[in-house]
């Protein structure tokens, strides 16, 4: 005599096996296929780099701010210690020279030295990523050329190069502020901007 | 003899299912990539771009214009918001835009054949 129960309760062990079976095949191939489109995503992605010329260009507009053709403007910009000590322009260099728009990516940084070279330190934005900055700034490589000295022959390190920084920009310019006509108190002005990528 | 029959039946009806489903699958991954190299995305960057370097030199009284009738494409509009541009070209609407920065006011107006892109003094 067939026990009819037991029938049914094998077959539906089985059904359930198969189910398990099924849905571990289901997310194997959702596992495969979603790394194929992650690698195909990466084949087929471009982005167009601007950020070099962005930062050129922001280290014009940030430099311009303060220097009129080769003088410290002294209408706008008073190097007085005490405007120098508001906390509100130490940090906020773009607000200040009323540069508008999304300014998250950008970071920059002004520091004028005067005659006495003191410093005076402008920035605004995210420093963080300037770690990553010193991290490719620290590797540097260097040309060596063999040179011919008599009959030896020997390696001399010619230059060094340092890494390439995308999206990274600094100089240091030399200015003059007008006295009201009079001699000329030498600056330098050192700009460094750095932009980051969009997310 | 009738647990053998399910049991076939089941199994029948799981293949179908499988292979339903893994061709779900190989579609949303074929139309995901042809998006990615669909070259309107490539279009579109390269005219964000362009704008965002004109206007970040820009003097104000300085325009700039595009053609709708674009070499490459249709571009279909042009706006700015939020201190970023956006621009959609052949039907691939910009989700994120890119941000430009200015001193000056930037005004998109649209003509019939093209768009203007003005910079004027702030106020």
């Amino acid at each position: 005599m067939v026990d009819t129960n037991a029938l049914l309760l094998w077959n539906k062990r089985g059904v359930l096996g198969e189910h398990t079976l099924m849905i571990a095949r289901l997310a194997l191939i959702a596992f495969v296929t979603f790394i194929l489109l992650g690698i195909s995503s990466l084949v087929y992605s471009y982005d167009i780099n601007i950020r070099d010329a962005e930062a050129t260009l922001l280290a014009r507009s940030v430099v311009n701010c303060f220097v009129t053709g080769d003088l410290l403007d002294p209408d706008k910009r008073e190097l007085a210690r005490s405007e120098l000590e508001n906390e509100e322009l130490l940090y906020s260099v773009l607000d200040y020279c009323e540069i508008k728009g999304d300014l998250d990516r950008y970071y920059v940084r002004v520091i004028i030295f005067d005659s006495a070279r003191e410093e005076y330190v402008f920035s605004q934005g995210d420093s963080g990523a300037l770690w990553v900055r010193g991290l490719i700034k620290s590797q540097t490589e260097t040309l060596m050329v063999a040179r011919l000295d008599g009959s030896d022959a020997r390696l001399e390190e010619v230059s060094s190069f340092k890494g390439y920084v995308p999206g990274y920009f600094e100089k240091k310019y030399s200015i003059k502020r007008s006295k009201d006509g009079g001699e000329g108190i030498n600056f330098d002005i050192y700009v460094e901007v750095l932009v980051n990528a969009e997310v | 003899m009738r647990c053998v029959i399910n049991k076939r039946g089941d199994v029948m009806q799981m293949y179908l299912i499988q292979i339903m489903l893994s061709g779900l699958f190989v579609v949303l991954f074929l139309m995901a990539t042809v998006q990615k190299s669909d070259s309107r995305l490539v279009k579109q960057q390269v005219l964000e771009r362009e704008l965002v370097l004109l206007i970040d030199s820009a003097a104000p009284g300085m325009s700039f214009v595009v053609n709708k009738g674009y070499r490459n494409g249709i571009v279909q509009d042009v706006f700015v918001q939020g201190g970023r541009i956006f621009v959609a070209v052949d039907g691939l609407v910009s989700l994120k835009g890119y941000s430009y920065f200015t001193k000056y006011s930037v005004v998109v107006r649209e003509f019939d054949d093209r768009f203007v892109i003005e910079v004027r003094e702030s106020g």
